[in-house]
């Protein structure tokens, strides 16, 4: 099986089925989209290395399809395949961004060679971006960001729906994810960095600034907020000096507040690191600090 | 199997062990064989008691002892005392206050007596790290009954009969769905989800049960897969959930050594296999579609519903989610029948339902009730009232998305339908006690500014509506609302219920609307008299040290952050209203009820010292 899935927009007919049982023969795995609607639904809903359309589909027209899909995923890669080549169609696909215009008329093999290059293109590019970053990484001598990172994923396995779980490790051993991490996992995942990024913005366990030795969680759930949180909250950022999402000068403390630790019996209740200080008063909160050097 | 005399039972649930309760089980073991107790005496880690308010816990069984704020150095004294004399150790049981005798059994104690339990039948029990303790107490006994015995479409029969609804707060019959997910069959690929991202905050129960009967929770799901037809079923926990997490992959392992998940399951011929997923830490996954879209590795966000998860769910599979709490009802049910459940609870919510009892009450902790028991009952019987001689006030219900239920209300059956006539919604079942020191303004503020985070910006309505209400709301607790502000409220409410797109827009408005009807006067003293009536809006209120009453201890002295309380020991001291942040640090700490709070505007002029310089403040 190789590592590259394609969508084929077109309507369905005897010609698309062909070239599905062409490009699956090959070892691509491959979907289809009956229209310009559908396609952009499927891109939105996962990721594709390269898409087969014909111009004049229903839906959304061809041209702008092509727009609209580099909007969606920039590293997405385009093949025009269209019953009625003009040289204005090919000029105008080739600006939008297309890597080939072709006419229906060609043989399916010869459709396949050109995927083929286009792909083999998309992967000495990869490969590239991937030989930047380890050797940014070696030059900043993170040599065991690197292992690390490598280690989590054949851990959790090279699976798109492994992502998070992934930046969940790597966030666990360093305290942030570092920009070239992400880098790095998108690469390997052979996902657009977008999506990592957007994963990596829109979970709250995240973060990209990098985080204090140790992490103060400050619970304002409902049961912490009727007994006091907010007043255990505003006492953490007189005592640290920092506010709610900021990191001491010294590195030493991160001060986040987090919804709910579900521990609503002791409330109040602060997590640092993973040690949980249950029915917390502010006269306590400096001696909980001293415990953690 | 080994017989022991004694069986101490430790409780290792979250809130047991931030109070050291793996100290005390350590503790207990080196004393009981320092005595050379070890052969008769065994001491179990057990999840959850429920009873957290009194953490450590320690029960003896087969008596039925109830130890409670065990703490490492009781530890020599109750091994000498019960363990080696038999004595009682009066200084660790419950009382319902001091100086009132002291109850040694657990079921003795209002706060257990009035539960029934089924979710929770095995916490405090059994050790939930141990697949064999589950099995010795009734575990794995429905699974071989439900599929040597029962066709799937029998199991789901059984499951309608018994009336179960979906416990993670919307009560959608389970056994409908099930069935809904069975019949749909545009593929042979089923999923089934195990939704344990309770985000809804001062609710427990699900990290509760993955903690205390892990096992349970596995049980309803293999027989539900079975039912509906499933091989692959998900966990999804929250990843603030550390325990929790362990102890269901524990579980999981232990159960395919034992050959109850994997291929051929008890060589039924069914293929079914579970894998955990960590949570991000985003409210909004708690809703079916973006929790999802969260286990296929993208941005957790719903998307509109038709087409329903169980014609197109995971990948566009069939897919059948329930809540936790749900899942760990199954396994009774196939045991003792739809029949006997629906015996339980009122007309249309049958069964028990396990609620996280929080806040300002005595005994807080997790409770397990039949469905149409009275509010009441609940927070004064089994919550044993409100600490301090405090005046209840309210209770909210169904997290952010649910209601402020007031006084008058509190005989109200809780069940589905009574909590949505009063506004709220039954929810995941956290009931947070609030009495009249907490700001009802103040309190919808605070969720309404909770699902302003956790919005996932869709659509506009939610987006967009719910900022617009935190900010007027700030503005109100700041002192600085205006008339017209409670209708704009009601107008804005109504538009982002009616026209958002999931339930975390739909229900959002909730808690503003029931602050409104049933507190609207508190609403009134904030925007036009500038008072906060529960003296807790700190633009509203002023710290006064009462001279006669300050033995100058100097405790508030030592505790004050911005050095605003100055004086002598054993003189009375001052508290320089200019430096004060109203941090309540003072409050907090003073025994002799020499600190007061008292409102920065008062609507009379009150003679005294202060007086007229409090009047000068308001002219300004």
């Amino acid at each position: 099986m190789k590592d590259f899935s394609i969508l084929i927009v077109d309507e369905p007919d005897d010609l698309r089925e062909r070239y599905l049982r062409t490009l699956e023969s090959d070892g691509y795995s491959v979907e289809v989209a009956d229209d310009g609607n559908q396609a952009l639904a499927k891109i939105r809903g996962s990721s594709y290395d390269l898409v087969l359309t014909e111009l004049e589909i229903p839906g959304v027209e061809g041209l702008k399809l092509l727009k609209l899909m580099r909007n969606l995923d920039p590293e997405i890669t385009t093949i025009i395949v269209t019953a009625n080549p003009t040289v204005e169609g090919a000029v105008e696909s080739l600006k939008g961004g297309a890597f080939h215009y072709l006419s229906k008329s060609i043989p399916p093999e010869k459709l396949l060679e050109s995927v083929n290059q286009a792909l083999e293109k998309k992967r000495l590019r990869q490969r590239a971006e991937l030989l930047r970053i380890e050797k940014k990484m070696r030059a900043t001598s993170d040599l065991e960001g690197l292992s690390e990172v490598d280690e989590i994923m054949n851990r959790q396995g090279y699976e798109p729906s492994s992502l998070i779980a992934i930046l969940q490790d790597i966030q666990k051993q360093r305290r942030y994810l570092p920009q070239d991490a992400l880098r790095l996992v998108s690469a390997r995942l052979n996902l657009p960095l977008t999506r990592v990024y957007g994963i990596a913005t829109f979970y709250k366990a995240f973060s990209l600034k990098p985080r204090g030795r140790h992490l103060v969680n400050v619970c304002v759930g409902t049961a912490c907020h009727v007994r006091g949180a907010t007043k255990i909250l505003e006492a953490l950022e007189r005592g640290l000096g920092v506010e709610a999402g900021g990191t001491t000068l010294d590195e030493r403390f991160s001060l986040e507040t987090v919804r709910c630790v579900g521990c609503c019996g002791l409330a109040p209740v602060i997590v640092v690191d993973e040690n949980f200080h249950g029915k917390l008063t502010q006269e306590k909160v400096p001696a909980v600090l001293a415990e953690y050097t | 199997m080994k017989y022991y005399r004694t069986h101490l039972l430790v409780c290792t649930g979250t809130g047991c062990v931030s109070n050291k309760s793996f100290d005390v089980k350590r503790r207990l073991e080196e004393e009981i064989s320092k005595h050379g107790l070890e052969d008769e005496v065994l001491v179990v880690p057990t999840g959850c008691n429920g009873f957290c308010e009194r953490g450590p816990i320690v029960v003896a069984q087969p008596d039925g002892i109830f130890f409670q704020q065990v703490s490492e150095k009781d530890v020599p004294a109750l091994v000498e005392e019960y363990l080696l004399k038999g004595r009682p150790v009066e200084k660790l049981m419950y009382r319902l206050e001091e100086g009132a005798p002291a109850i040694p059994k657990m079921w003795d104690i209002d706060f257990f007596r009035h539960q029934q339990l089924i979710a929770l039948r095995n916490r405090g029990l059994i050790n939930p790290e141990s697949i064999d303790d589950y099995i010795a107490h009734e575990g794995y006994v429905a699974l071989p009954k439900a599929l040597g015995e029962m066709t799937p479409e029998e199991i789901i029969e059984e499951v309608k009969t018994s009336g179960l609804r979906g416990r993670g707060g919307a009560g959608f019959p389970t056994g409908l769905k099930w069935e809904f997910c069975r019949k749909a069959n545009s593929s042979d690929i089923k999923y089934i989800i195990c939704n344990g991202d309770e985000g809804d905050p001062g609710a427990f129960m699900d990290r509760s049960i993955l903690e205390a009967d892990p096992h349970a929770v596995l049980e309803g799901m293999i027989i539900g897969a079975y039912a509906i037809g499933a091989n692959q079923g998900f966990v999804y926990v929250r990843d603030e959930y550390p325990l929790a997490l362990r102890r269901i992959s524990l579980a999981i392992e232990h159960a395919e050594e034992y050959g109850l998940l994997g291929e051929n399951i008890l060589d039924s011929g069914f293929n079914f296999s579970v894998k955990v997923i960590r949570g991000g830490g985003a409210f909004v996954c708690g809703e079916e579609t973006a929790l999802m879209a969260s286990i296929e590795g993208r941005e957790g966000r719903p998307r509109p519903r038709p087409p329903f998860p169980a014609q197109k769910g995971l990948w566009g599979r069939p897919t059948n989610i329930n809540n936790v709490e749900t899942w760990a009802n199954v396994a009774q049910i196939v045991i003792r029948g739809g029949e006997w459940y629906s015996q339980i609870g009122t007309e249309k919510s049958k069964g028990t339902k396990v609620f996280s009892l929080v806040g300002k009450v005595n005994n807080t902790g997790l409770v397990e009730v039949p469905m149409g028991i009275s509010l009441r009952k609940i927070i004064f019987d089994i919550g044993g009232g409100i600490p301090n001689g405090k005046k209840f006030k309210a209770v909210q219900s169904g997290g952010p998305s649910g209601g402020c239920i007031p006084e008058e209300l509190i005989d109200l059956p809780v069940d589905y339908e009574e909590l949505t006539k009063a506004g709220a919604i039954m929810g995941s079942g956290g009931l947070i006690v609030m009495d009249e020191d907490t700001c009802m303004v103040d309190v919808a503020r605070y969720f309404v500014s909770f699902l302003e985070e956790e919005s996932c910006g869709k659509c506009t309505p939610c987006r967009e509506g719910i900022k617009r209400m935190r900010e007027i709301l700030t503005d109100i607790v700041e002192g600085n609302g205006k008339e017209g502000d409670i209708e704009t409220l009601e107008n804005l409410a109504n538009v982002v219920k009616e026209a958002s797109l999931c339930g975390l827009g739909a229900t959002a408005p909730n808690p503003v609307l029931t602050t409104i009807r049933y507190f609207r006067d508190e609403y009134e003293a904030h925007i036009r008299d500038k008072n906060c009536p529960a003296r807790a809006c700190k633009a509203m209120i002023v710290y006064q040290l009462i001279a006669e009453k300050c033995t100058g201890c100097q405790r508030c002295f030592r505790v004050c952050p911005t050095g605003a309380i100055s004086g002598v020991a054993l003189q009375p001291h001052r508290l320089d209203s200019d430096k004060c942040v109203k941090c309540g640090a003072c409050l907090e700490v003073c025994q002799f009820e020499a600190i007061a709070v008292e409102p920065l505007y008062p609507k009379v002029s009150v003679a005294g010292p202060y007086g007229s310089e409090r009047n000068d403040k308001a002219n300004d």
